[in-house]
């Protein structure tokens, strides 16, 4: 084969054009969320809204239902309440997350959504950074709520407690789906973590609440700061993932 | 340029491609084999939906997958089994679609018209699809892969579901597209690909037997089709001795149409081999098991 040298025009056109895309400043990850915001809308990224909202308004009855009842208080001491916001706080962010990906995987349109600009994997990685905003919004009503019934509660320790248990287990949940190949081990983790917290819970509430307990407040806050630091990372890689094949 | 270099695929411990070796240029390629080929596999490589075990796919020197969706942007893909939103209707349905491809929303829209006329949806544009017919649902699919203006359209089997008056305005339209890009369709059906494609591919036994026009593929058959008219007792001898390609009854005799190596009679009529005799060969064996 005999390739004609370019000339000396089309070789300066060309260099400039590879050194300009060299050099191109990578987007940052707020401004690329932003333009796919920008994009897409809102009502695409949230097809399901109506579902969201749903989910919410059953969460939150579910959970209000449990401290007006007043079996938590009743049960243990104040300090249940707190393990109890430490279980509870990211049950919401489970459901939505894992309601999303089995619409994933669900979805007819799975091949063709996925061979598009914006794939499943960087509408996933928005979702799960929306997800995560309205639990936060959702956990600083809740603790409110109780904090407001149960005078004893400081409301401060009680929102750290909370957000840090969203992010501790946003960041394993993110984790699980991205590492694991199989479905059937990616539910099988998500379902233990659970069934952990409740026997941790049953058999030795005192344990528990003594290890939330004896935990202060700046070690809450530097292990949200922590979590969410991983939390964004994993994120960001959910945008560029693209190396297991298949689903999600 | 899209090229495939030492591909191949298998699914566990299936092996269902091997070695393939292709290079892509502007213009119209048919993927023709029959079920089960690999057809499908070949093109979500192709697509990105899956990964080759060996080997890599190029275009224009970068792999593919490390493109991201730099090479997302310039693709557009009907799937064989293609899916949809039941209650949309296929103007929103593609409005959705032209956001994930991150067009511009005015830009999309002007398309989005122009697309619905073209492949002559556009008294339905609104209706939702749950009621839309195979042929019309494989149409909106049609319009959806076209809607960024793909650099490499990638069809698989597109005319399933059609009948035979949309198959012929989806050939016409497919020659309208295919000047300034790269198209690729599978369909197991000769026909489809008779009158449109540029270059022929055909897999058998997991890797590409023929890459090549038409008019080349059939010359490697020349003076090896023969029609001839023989008494219907004697048919079935005669399929046992040569490869019957098509039988037609003629006068009380049976005109069959058929493969020899060689002419052995001066009653047989040579004819000119067309793409339908040589899939018909090629793929006997794979045919009979189909049986
Ligand atoms: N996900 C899969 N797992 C295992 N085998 C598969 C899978 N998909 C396809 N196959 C097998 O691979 C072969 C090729 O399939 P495919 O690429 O769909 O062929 P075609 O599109 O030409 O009909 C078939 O034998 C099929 O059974
Ligand atoms: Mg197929």
């Amino acid at each position: 084969m005999r390739i004609d040298m370019p000339d000396e025009k089309t070789i300066k056109e060309e260099i400039n054009s590879i050194v300009s895309k060299g050099l191109e400043p990578k987007e940052s990850f707020y401004s690329y969320l932003k333009n796919m915001y920008k994009q897409i809308g809102i009502r695409y990224l949230f097809r399901d809204g109506l579902e969201i909202l749903f989910t919410i308004l059953l969460v939150f009855s579910i959970l209000s239902f449990a401290i007006i009842d007043g079996n938590i208080y009743d049960v243990q001491s104040v300090d249940g309440i707190y393990v109890y916001l430490f279980i509870a706080s990211p049950i919401l962010y489970l459901i939505m997350s894992v309601l999303h990906f089995v619409d994933v995987i669900q979805n007819k349109t799975y091949q063709i959504e996925m061979t598009c600009k914006y794939n499943i994997y960087q509408i996933s990685a928005f979702r799960m950074f929306c997800f995560s905003i309205i639990c936060i919004l959702f956990n600083f009503i809740f603790v409110y709520m109780i904090a407001y019934k149960y005078t004893e509660i400081n409301f401060l320790k009680a929102f750290t407690i909370s957000i840090a248990s969203l992010f501790i287990f946003s960041v394993v949940f993110l984790f699980i789906m991205m590492k694991f190949k199989y479905k059937f081990t990616k539910y099988f983790i998500v379902i233990g973590w659970i069934v952990i917290n409740l026997a941790l819970c049953i058999f030795s509430i005192k344990f528990y609440s003594d290890l939330l307990n004896n935990i202060s407040i700046y070690t809450w806050c530097a292990v949200i700061i922590g979590s969410l630091f991983i939390y964004i990372k994993n994120i960001k890689k959910l945008i560029s993932f693209r190396n297991i094949e298949g689903v999600i | 340029m899209l090229i495939v270099n030492n591909v191949s695929k298998s699914y566990g411990k299936f092996l269902v491609l091997k070695d393939i070796n292709l290079e892509f240029t502007n213009g119209v390629y048919g993927l023709l084999a029959p079920n089960g080929a690999g057809k499908t596999t070949l093109i979500k490589m192709l697509v990105t939906l899956l990964f080759p075990n060996e080997g890599e796919i190029l275009y224009n020197g970068t792999e593919i997958s490390k493109m991201g969706d730099d090479y997302r942007d310039i693709l557009g893909y009907l799937p064989q089994e293609f899916g949809y939103y039941k209650n949309y209707s296929p103007r929103k349905f593609l409005h959705y679609l032209s956001a994930l491809k991150g067009m511009d929303r005015k830009q999309a829209k002007e398309r989005i018209d122009e697309l619905l006329k073209l492949v002559g949806l556009e008294n339905v544009a609104d209706k939702k699809m749950k009621k839309f017919s195979g042929g019309m649902i494989q149409r909106v699919g049609i319009a959806q892969a076209m809607l960024n203006d793909p650099k490499i359209l990638i069809l698989d089997e597109p005319t399933a579901g059609l009948d035979p008056k949309e198959r012929v305005r989806f050939r016409n339209l497919l020659a309208e597209l295919s000047r300034e890009r790269i198209v690729i369709l599978s369909t197991h059906i000769v026909s489809d690909i008779e009158s449109i494609a540029n270059e022929i591919i055909m897999i058998k036994d997991k890797k590409v037997l023929y890459k090549d026009t038409l008019r080349n593929i059939c010359k490697i058959f020349d003076g090896m089709v023969y029609e001839t008219k023989v008494d219907f007792d004697e048919v079935s001898d005669f399929r046992k001795q040569h490869f019957s390609l098509s039988e037609k009854q003629e006068n009380d005799k049976m005109k069959i149409r058929f493969i020899s190596e060689k002419k052995l009679e001066d009653s047989w009529n040579a004819l000119v081999p067309s793409i339908e005799d040589v899939f018909l060969y090629i793929y006997k064996d794979e045919a009979l098991m189909e049986e």
